[in-house]
């Protein structure tokens, strides 16, 4: 098209300076043709262009929809990590090592036949939707609600490392906690006469995560150890309490006070294992406390909880003087010992 | 012998030319990386068809979704068709547009204002027909 346009303007160059003007005249409505062609055609461009740019924004708009309503049904760190442009797609099944948060309502097969299902659902929404709250804060992975029951996971899609993963499941458990009492409080004051109580049990171990199912329905869950004995520990947990077990225990005992248990069998296991009781809380006093190990030493000191200060200062100034000078016995060499 | 068939990919469409049964499809989307080339060589491939002086040629095309190149691209072509018309080679174009899809149906109604020889039929795919 721009060639012919080209050549037309070529000839008529030529024939302005002849005397033809029949082929003058002709070769100018040639032109003009080819100009008037060519504005359309441009204009029809433009208009196509602007055209495909409002159908992009619609398609991003219903994507963006999309996104949100599929936000409601796969868990959001699922939903981040499919919409990452460096990972097309999750891995399909993986052994990860995950830190498995369990909990369960208390009695509440009892509450089912004792209230009026409109005021159980009320009362559900209230607590699903709190929990989902706290667990999408912390970066938990929430599987599924099973009936009344809680399924949440960190580890996968994304870890912050074994330690951070535990530390953010405890956080969260604690923090749901501290929403439940509350939430219980609401309750009382819109007339519920049995507001929800609470047991979490937290487990780190290995399992297999990924997508579990057919090919035309996925879900994105965890299967193992860990998960099974997360849910055993919770049904050993007190109301309103939270049990981890020795795997969390081991990563969070430096970041938050824990109590330690009897020592337990849980179902299907052949040894018998340690659970601790999680403080309740200890969120608000977090900043203060002042926590560290090492070979040979451990420190936890929460400012708040310090009943006589005089005495933790003279400890810990003995500690350092101590230390500073080195003002240590040498171990004994025992007694047959080369 | 002109057989020529570019199979689709997530970019551009498929193409088949086929001198023996005078026909030649376009379906698919069209945004190629380097829309001139990918054209270009469907224009080659067409000028030698022309060349061996055939009696008919039956364009379809099935395009959901277009760029700006494609669409000046597109006309270049139409061109192309339209002289060989001119040269007395009949030539119809079944351009289909999705039922919904007003862009293309404007787009096509409008690029056929300028086709003097060759035949442009617009019409709506059925529901059922595939792209």
């Amino acid at each position: 098209m721009t060639a012919k346009t080209d050549k037309i303007a070529v000839d008529l160059q030529e024939l302005i300076t002849s005397d033809d003007h029949d082929r003058l005249a002709k070769a100018a409505i040639a032109l003009l043709a080819k100009y008037q062609r060519q504005t359309r055609q441009l204009d029809r461009l433009i208009r196509l262009s602007d055209a495909n740019a409002e159908k992009l924004v619609r398609t991003n708009e219903r994507l963006a929809t999309l996104t949100a309503n599929l936000s409601r049904f796969v868990p959001k760190t699922v939903v981040d990590k499919l919409q990452a442009p460096d990972s097309p797609r999750i891995a399909h099944k993986e052994r990860r090592e995950l830190t498995v948060f369990f909990s369960d309502i208390v009695g509440f097969t009892g509450m089912t036949e004792r209230m009026e299902p409109e005021d159980l659902a009320s009362l559900l929404v209230d607590y699903f939707t709190e929990m989902t709250r706290v667990c999408e804060r912390w970066g938990g992975t929430l599987d599924q609600f099973i009936g009344d029951a809680i399924l949440i996971f960190f580890g996968a899609p994304e870890s912050a490392g074994r330690e951070e993963d535990a530390k953010k499941a405890v956080g969260m458990a604690l923090e749901m906690q501290e929403k439940l009492a509350t939430l219980r409080t609401k309750w009382i004051e819109d007339g519920h006469k049995m507001p929800l109580h609470v047991r979490m049990g937290i487990s780190t171990g290995f399992a297999t995560v990924g997508n579990f199912g057919s090919d035309r329905r996925m879900h994105y869950t965890a299967i193992g150890n860990a998960v099974n004995e997360a849910a055993r520990i919770q049904g050993l947990c007190a109301p309103d309490s939270l049990l981890i077990g020795a795997g969390t225990y081991l990563q969070v005992r430096d970041s938050y006070v824990t109590k330690a248990q009897e020592e337990v069998r849980l179902r299907g296991q052949q040894q018998p294992v340690y659970l601790y009781e999680v403080e309740p809380h200890q969120l608000r006093h977090a900043p203060e406390f002042i926590t560290g190990s090492g070979d040979g030493y451990r420190i936890f000191v929460d400012a708040n909880a310090v009943s006589d200060s005089q005495d933790a200062l003279n400890l810990l100034k003995e500690a350092i003087r101590r230390l500073e000078r080195k003002d240590f016995p040498k171990p004994r060499k025992q007694a047959g010992n080369a | 012998m002109t057989q020529f068939t570019q199979a689709a990919t997530s970019r551009t469409p498929y193409i088949h030319l086929n001198d023996v049964a005078g026909t030649l499809e376009i379906t698919g989307e069209s945004y190629p990386e380097d829309v001139r080339r990918f054209y270009a060589t469907l224009s080659e491939q067409l000028a030698v068809f022309f060349a061996s002086k055939p009696t008919q040629l039956l364009v379809t095309i099935h395009l959901s979704y277009f760029n700006s190149g494609s669409a000046r691209a597109l006309m270049e072509l139409l061109d192309q068709l339209d002289e060989a018309a001119a040269r007395n080679t009949d030539i119809s174009i079944n351009w289909y547009c999705d039922p919904d899809d007003d862009i293309t149906r404007e787009f096509a109604e409008d690029i056929a204002m300028d086709i003097q020889t060759a035949k442009v039929n617009i019409l709506e795919t059925d529901d059922g027909k595939d792209g």
